[in-house]
């Protein structure tokens, strides 16, 4: 493998909530015609349990381990798309250090969504960790307030960017917020509104100048299946009473707090006990 | 050379090695097929893969009192072949969980590749829906040419020629195990046998003993399987026997004029 220039970024996504990780890696890889450059073995890292057969020969199915890579003016993007968690989590964002390491990463970029008790109805906010204080400044540039206080389980992504300032290599977690009510409760439904949204900030951070306008009958087409969805909880004017409160706090600014998604469910599960009641 | 989370009674000085491996699966087919051999050679036990890395432990408890509790094990056996390649078996009797599976199967191509092994075999039952008409076919697959090209040899068919497929999977070890080999440049062999569907749950199948004689015949063994088959045909007719109790029973129960119709 060759050493690469200085200015490299590394953009990761996993497949998260509203599938907005795996769906800004996926698009960025597509629409900048990435190409596959590197394979990284994660047999042992990941559940295997079975093999494929083609023409007669037996093979271990792919781990996912792909890494594409874009070469700009400015610098090469390259772009890891995640499906599933693996099981040795520390063991995995090691590796991937490793590797950045070796291709002399300036900054790792991790790409997601998160519940919070945001509307689906507003425009999609997006929050951000970094693991240096200078990178907050440059976040502020992008109008991106920080200030999120958590302990607890980490993520795929919050525990790569944490590893990552052991290395001395800067990180960004960049986190679209998705309404839990609509995620939690139908995980495989996808957010493309909040899938849009920060692929324009992550656009903007790596200077990409990219046309989203064939990603917006998507967002679109998105946005009416969420809007059908959530049109059959608001049957129940509780729940419609819910949202309102929702909206309202939004449009008066309070910041969504960062909230374990268990307490989120348990708040949406309450709920529709209520309603079976 | 110590092997880790592996436990070696003794070192047999083996001529390059096939390794037979099988875990419960289909039908039993692979499991009863090769223990048979198995104990048919009188192979001997010389080692174990450690289970406390791969398995959860179970316990029992009789009336009050717990047991020590118990592992699945999975157990190393060799013969020495006057005529050929010695043999070497690793029958489990438990498969481990989606997460452990490529960590066990890595672990015995360790202990595969410590004792130079040359191939692995595995088996797998091949369910087909509807009956089996005639005899119950066998056919290969492989990880590499030179055993694409030892199968042609000895006249065993592949998959794609029998079944006219060119894409399937084998779930659970009896395919990991022969993954993890083809990723340590060890060839493999898996022996698919047909099975009709409704025997995929059942411990008893006469694919069993087809894909048994396959082995025996490609590998020049000189064993018999009548006891095999005996024993198929014994255990089938114990499960026949089984079903009608069964279906008497719920006759009885669920029957007109049974129990749960009083009102």
């Amino acid at each position: 493998m060759n050493t690469e220039p200085k200015n490299t970024y590394l953009v990761v996504g996993w497949a998260d909530p509203g599938l907005v990780g795996i769906k800004v890696t996926n698009y960025l890889k597509e629409k900048l015609n990435a190409k596959e450059f590197y394979e990284m073995d994660l047999h042992g890292l990941f559940s295997v349990s079975g093999v494929m057969i083609k023409d007669d020969y037996v093979s271990l199915p792919p781990t996912g381990g792909r890494l594409y890579r874009w070469s700009g003016k400015d610098g090469d993007i390259i772009i890891f798309m995640g499906s599933e968690w693996p099981n040795q989590a520390y063991e995995f964002n090691e590796k991937i250090l490793d590797l950045a390491d070796q291709l002399k990463i300036k900054r790792i970029y991790t790409v997601g969504g998160i519940y919070t008790r945001v509307p689906h109805t507003r425009k999609p906010r997006i929050s951000a960790v970094v693991n240096k204080s200078e990178l907050k400044r440059y976040l502020k540039v992008y109008g991106i307030e920080l200030g999120m206080d958590y302990h607890g389980p980490s993520s795929m992504n919050g525990c790569l960017i944490g590893l990552a300032k052991n290395r001395g290599i800067e990180g960004i977690s960049l986190w679209g917020e998705v309404p839990h009510y609509v995620h939690q409760l139908v995980p495989q439904l996808p957010n493309p509104k909040v899938s849009q949204a920060l692929l324009k900030v992550l656009a903007s951070m790596l200077n990409l100048r990219i046309d989203f306008s064939d990603i917006d009958r998507e967002t679109e087409y998105g946005e009416r299946a969420i809007e059908k969805f959530v049109n059959q909880l608001k049957q129940d004017p509780g729940f419609k009473g819910y949202i309102e409160e929702l909206e309202k706090n939004y449009d008066e600014y309070i910041v969504s707090e960062s909230v374990e998604s268990e307490e989120l469910f348990k708040e949406i599960e309450n709920f529709l006990k209520k309603k079976e009641g | 050379m110590k092997l880790k989370q592996v436990k070696l009674y003794k070192e047999p000085k083996l001529e390059e090695p096939y390794l037979l491996a099988a875990w419960p699966g289909m039908g039993m087919v692979a499991l009863r097929a090769f223990s048979y051999l198995n104990r048919k050679l009188n192979a001997e036990e010389f080692g174990e893969i450690e289970p406390y890395d791969f398995f959860d432990p179970e316990v029992s408890i009789r009336d009050g009192l717990i047991d020590v509790p118990e592992f699945p094990e999975n157990k190393l056996f060799y013969w020495k072949n006057e005529k050929g390649n010695d043999l070497m078996f690793c029958i489990g009797n438990e498969q481990p969980s989606p997460e452990n599976e490529y960590k066990l199967a890595d672990k015995i191509v360790d202990v595969a590749k410590h004792f130079r092994v040359k191939r692995v075999y595995t088996s797998a039952a091949f369910a087909l829906g509807g009956h089996l008409l005639g005899e119950r076919r066998v056919f290969g697959v492989v990880t590499d040419r030179e055993s694409k090209q030892y199968l042609k040899k000895h006249r065993v068919m592949l998959l794609s020629e029998a079944m006219q497929m060119k894409e399937a999977g084998i779930s659970g070890m009896n395919g990991v195990i022969l993954g993890a080999a083809r990723e340590r440049c060890i060839g493999g062999i898996c022996l698919f046998g047909e099975m009709p569907e409704a025997e995929v749950r059942l411990p008893y199948s006469k694919t069993s003993k087809v894909v048994c004689d396959t082995l025996i015949r490609i590998l020049e063994l000189k064993v018999d399987t009548q006891e095999l088959e005996e024993e198929i045909t014994q255990g089938i007719k114990e499960l026949e026997q089984q079903s009608l109790r069964y279906t008497v029973d719920y006759k009885d129960l669920f029957g007109k004029g049974g129990k749960t119709n009083e009102h």
